[in-house]
């Protein structure tokens, strides 16, 4: 079966997987199809502090519109609402399907498919920190951004050399910044101090902390300038904390065993090595840069290296669903693509590493998008979940800093909730303890 | 009402029928191969306990030597071994009561007799397990022996040889004899009142056809000063159809009995119920009017009209099936809904050679008599059939074990789909029907 | 071996600790009730009477002894102690030792118009601290995640 043909819609979708929750299909469809505001659920959005217009401290025009985010009844993080916010208009969705609707109806949000309501929605307050300034004068939105419900992103770096290359991946939106390479100055790292410092002192609001970048390989060894730039702000975010460990995780390239430590000296607890593809030929050609700087195998190696260094559980690599059945590079049938990812998903598995998913998003600016490539069908992505969910159970693998409340993209790890009582921390995978 | 014409409304209601036919026609012709876990698994909504309860209750139980001496403790010691039924070694020693299944099932297990193919209770450590061709099956126990077991009324008698016990029931048989086996006419299945021996024993010589009322009054009362040990009084008897109208005889006997048990509760009924013969509208009425009775049994023991026939003569000939039939519903009118019972003797409509000749076909037709009782609020139990030896019966083939599985599942769908429960004779109050075990969790 | 420590035995035993038996009925629909009387057995076992032969969990016992269920028990000391027990019922007695004995009991503190069905037997399976103090060890040690970063024990200020 092609990926277009033979798509099965939620209902049916819902009937076929009983065991799977209807919340999770439904936030996987959110994300296919995208979230479209009314003017009233504007409206509510700004009225319950939701909505917070950023324009004049990004010094953007026009889509400055930052927004809380949005939340079904469980918790789970309602995606695709790029409608509101800078991506507006800028992913390519499938043609079929027409995008929910969010609307507020008799004071109470409701997502609206087809125009009934079917399910009740709470927004996510913007953050007190935003609207105020470090004592350079910098807007702190501009410094830490948040990742709805619960966490705070800093970015480390904003460059990617792939780009510079022209390796990007392919899925990979491009944006100016990608190409202005350029390091945090000693001030813009008290930025980074003075935003998290008062980030901190919204009481019982933060429980995850993720840094992300580009990717830079250069260094004596691969990927040393990368590590030693999570390393400066790890630093940073020591002082922010006042503690050693930081309960941040580093989304980053594959750093060599050695940098880690390094990397794990400076506070960080946890770790995300993106593969984004799991079959060495398809991860080629989807992320030529990844392959080039330094192959499938050296990814795979550090990701099992890892381990190591931060224990099992705290490492989490990710594939981008449905980039591998992009064509003319990746699979032909979902069948294979699920085999493959879940294969992927159990050798890692086996050796303590969590893989968690994300829907792919053709966005505006990527190889993808000019290809005009669409993500893979909502039944793929359902069974996908429940089969790293059963390999993440079956190791008993915690993925903790990457489950619904502190990253939130991944339906695979929304179902972790179900097993937070069976995670071990004592080698469990053939591969581990050696 | 004509009975005939009651029966013609059963053309009219199916629904539960079919659904229950329906469903497990799909077996095939597996029917009777199955053994007690492989029906748990075919029949998940059916508690094991349940199944094999009706397998214990089909096949009986054999004690192993230590458990024949545990049940030797006066804990346990209930009454001297019998003969009655099947032939016995003749040794003295005491039988246990009957069997309890670790939910508080009971299984009236009669221990001491002889079995084909019994299940063996063994005494390991304390505690007594069946066991099933060498292999443990349960934890069981027995019914402890009352505290009045032992004792005499003020005229001598024993008290065991007035009531007997089960573990929150007193059974009481006013008189020991049934008319029906004058003329050959008893049940074919019968065995009751060929030997009395057992009571014969321990009433030792004191042992009249006719009990005295005033010995069942002080037995009563006695066996009512144990705590927590009873909650039901259980009268059943020969059958007696002397008298004008037929049976009026008994129903005087029966009514100074009721009268005689009654001086010992405050409230005016007390938890009780009557198995015996078709009586009148008119002689139901002086039961209810002249004594605390609270439920009435006539029992049907075969539905099908020719069946009934064969198998009750004597039923037949005092007064006929459509007057069984007509007193069980005449009775609801004084006694209320659900305050009616009638048993049936699962299993002796399959009897050769005039008896159904498949399972499917005897299901259907005591569901059908389920759906028409129950409509007319009467609760339709089954009892396990056993071919007693000193039956007509006797050397006769049960229906397999899926038969009775299927049998209680379907019962008790068609009475609660009435809304008709069977408090005076579940679990606790008998102990003697699958099917009304099963409501325990409605 | 009995699952059942001594400090968990003690606790139990304590007539001022609160007591609850949960159960599910068939759609999973949890119950709970007060079981003032629940007591440790010799064997190691828990016990405690049923009052009423229809309440929803006699029946709710029931079908968990049919259909091999876990039923759960907490039981709460005044010093705010916890423990949770999960448990498959063994057994029901309506006659004997046992029964007569909670019977008994249960006459003399309710008076002579009052009565017990019967006498639930619990085998325990698994008892989990469930003090808060004890709980929130384990979810620190197993779910350092999850902390607010505004809690002591991960921003020293």
């Amino acid at each position: 079966m092609s990926k277009n043909n033979g798509e099965l819609n939620l209902k049916q979708v819902a009937e076929k997987h009983t065991d799977f929750p209807q919340l999770i299909i439904r936030k996987i469809d959110t994300a296919l199809r995208g979230v479209n505001f009314t003017e009233r659920a504007v409206k509510k959005a700004w009225d319950l502090n939701a909505l917070y217009d950023a324009a004049p401290e990004l010094e953007t025009k026009g889509a400055g519109l930052v927004f809380g985010g949005a939340l079904f009844r469980d918790g789970t993080l309602v995606q695709g609402v790029e409608s509101i916010s800078s991506l507006r208009g800028r992913i390519l969705r499938k043609d079929k399907a027409a995008p929910y609707t969010l609307d507020a109806i008799d004071g109470k949000l409701w997502l609206l498919d087809d125009k009934q309501p079917v399910e009740e929605i709470d927004f996510v307050p913007i953050p007190e920190y935003y609207g105020k300034k470090t004592s350079r004068g910098t807007p702190m939105i501009k410094v830490v951004r948040t990742g709805p419900p619960d966490c705070l992103n800093v970015n480390v770096y904003g460059y990617c050399l792939f780009w510079k290359e022209k390796l990007p991946c392919k899925y990979c939106c491009f944006q100016e910044s990608l190409l202005r390479e350029g390091l945090h100055t000693q001030e813009s790292l008290d930025d980074i101090y003075e935003t998290v410092s008062e980030a901190l002192k919204e009481k019982g609001r933060w429980t995850g902390m993720r840094l992300i970048a580009g990717s830079d390989f250069r260094g004596k060894t691969p990927y040393e300038n990368d590590s030693n730039e999570y390393i400066r702000v790890l630093k940073t975010l020591q002082r922010s904390f006042g503690t050693k460990n930081i309960y941040a995780r580093l989304v980053a390239s594959a750093v060599p065993k050695e940098h880690l430590e390094r990397v794990k000296e400076a506070g960080a607890v946890a770790y995300e090595p993106h593969i984004e593809v799991w079959d060495k030929k398809v991860f080629g050609k989807i992320c030529p840069g990844k392959a080039k700087f330094f192959g499938w195998q050296y990814w795979v190696d550090n990701i099992i290296d890892a381990v190591k260094v931060f224990g099992r559980g705290n490492v989490c690599s990710q594939l981008v669903a449905g980039a591998e059945l992009a064509q003319p590079y990746g699979f032909k049938s979902v069948e294979k693509a699920l085999k493959s990812n879940l294969e992927g998903v159990e050798f890692l598995a086996q050796h303590g590493a969590n893989v968690s998913f994300c829907v792919l998003w053709v966005g505006q600016g990527s190889v993808f998008f000019a290809e005009k490539q669409t993500a893979a069908p909502l039944e793929y992505y359902v069974r996908l979940a429940k089969g790293i969910r059963d390999i993440r159970k079956k190791y008993k693998l915690a993925v903790d800093f990457n489950d619904y409340r502190r990253c939130a993209i991944h339906p695979d790890t929304d179902l972790a909730r179900l097993d937070y009582n069976e995670v071990s921390y004592e080698p469990v995978g053939a591969g581990e303890g050696r | 009402m004509n009975c005939t014409r009651s029966l013609g409304i059963l053309t009219g209601r199916v629904f539960w029928l079919n659904k229950i036919m329906k469903g497990e026609n799909r077996m095939g012709k597996n029917n009777g191969k199955l053994g007690v876990e492989e029906l748990v698994s075919k029949y998940p909504d059916i508690s094991r306990f349940i199944i094999l309860k009706l397998d214990v209750q089909k096949r009986g139980i054999e004690l192993t030597e230590n458990a024949q001496e545990a049940v030797q403790d006066s804990k346990y010691r209930f009454r001297p071994r019998s003969a009655a039924y099947s032939g016995d070694d003749g040794s003295k020693k005491a039988n246990p009561g009957p069997l309890l299944l670790r939910d508080g099932t009971t299984v009236l297990s009669g221990a001491g007799l002889k079995y084909e193919d019994p299940y063996r209770v063994h005494h390991v450590d304390g505690k007594f397990f069946l066991f099933d061709k060498g292999k443990k099956i349960e934890e069981v126990d027995f019914t402890p022996r009352p505290d009045y077991y032992g004792k005499k009324t003020s005229r001598g008698v024993p008290m065991e040889s007035i009531a007997s016990a089960r573990p929150q029931r007193l059974d009481i048989s006013p008189y020991r004899y049934c008319h029906f086996w004058d003329t050959g006419d008893q049940c074919k299945y019968c065995a009751f009142f060929t030997d009395m021996e057992e009571q014969r024993q321990l009433a030792d010589k004191n042992f009249p056809k006719v009990i005295d009322p005033e010995d069942i009054y002080e037995t009563v009362r006695e066996a009512l000063k144990e705590p927590g040990r009873i909650s039901q009084i259980n009268l059943t008897a020969g059958a007696d159809y002397s008298g004008d109208p037929p049976f009026e005889n008994e129903v005087n006997r029966y009514i100074k009995v009721l009268q005689a048990i009654g001086r010992n509760f405050k409230s005016r009924r007390f938890p009780s119920q009557l198995i015996a013969p078709a009586y009148t509208k008119r002689q139901i009425k002086r039961i209810y009017d002249e004594t605390g009775l609270s439920s009435y049994c006539p029992d049907i023991e075969v539905w099908d009209e020719k069946l009934f026939k064969w198998i009750c003569p004597g039923k037949e000939k005092w007064l006929g099936r459509d007057h069984w039939i007509k007193s069980a519903l005449d009775a609801v009118e004084i006694f209320g809904k659900g305050n009616v019972y009638t048993n049936f003797v699962a299993g002796a409509e399959t009897a050769k050679p005039y008896g159904f000749k498949t399972i499917d076909e005897a299901l259907k037709s005591n569901f059908e008599a389920c759906e028409f009782f129950s409509k007319h609020g009467v609760v339709f139990l089954s009892l396990v059939w056993r071919p007693w030896k000193s039956s007509k019966f006797a050397g006769q083939k049960q229906p397999p074990l899926e038969y009775y599985v299927r049998l209680v599942k379907g019962l008790h769908e068609i009475r609660k789909a009435h809304g008709l429960t069977s408090d005076n004779d579940d679990y606790k109050h008998c102990g003697n029907h699958g099917d009304s075990d099963l409501e325990r969790i409605d | 071996m009995s699952k059942l420590s001594k400090e968990v035995v003690d606790l139990i035993k304590d007539c001022a600790s609160i007591k609850i038996v949960t159960t599910t009925d068939e759609n999973g629909n949890p119950h709970a009730a007060f079981k003032g009387c629940l007591t440790v057995l010799e064997d190691g076992n828990l016990a405690f009477a049923e009052t009423l032969e229809g309440s929803q969990n006699n029946i709710n016992l029931v079908r968990s002894l049919w259909f091999d269920k876990n039923v759960q028990l907490t039981v709460r000391g005044k010093d705010g102690k916890t423990f949770q027990i999960k448990g498959k019922p063994y057994k029901y007695s309506y006659t004997g030792p046992l029964y007569k004995k909670f019977y008994l009991a249960a006459r003399k503190k309710r008076g002579q118009d009052s009565e017990i069905s019967g006498v639930w037997v619990i085998v325990p399976e698994e008892v989990r601290d469930e003090t808060y103090e004890a709980r929130k060890k384990i979810e620190d040690e197993l779910h350092p995640f999850f902390r607010h970063f505004d809690r002591e024990s991960v921003l020293v200020k």
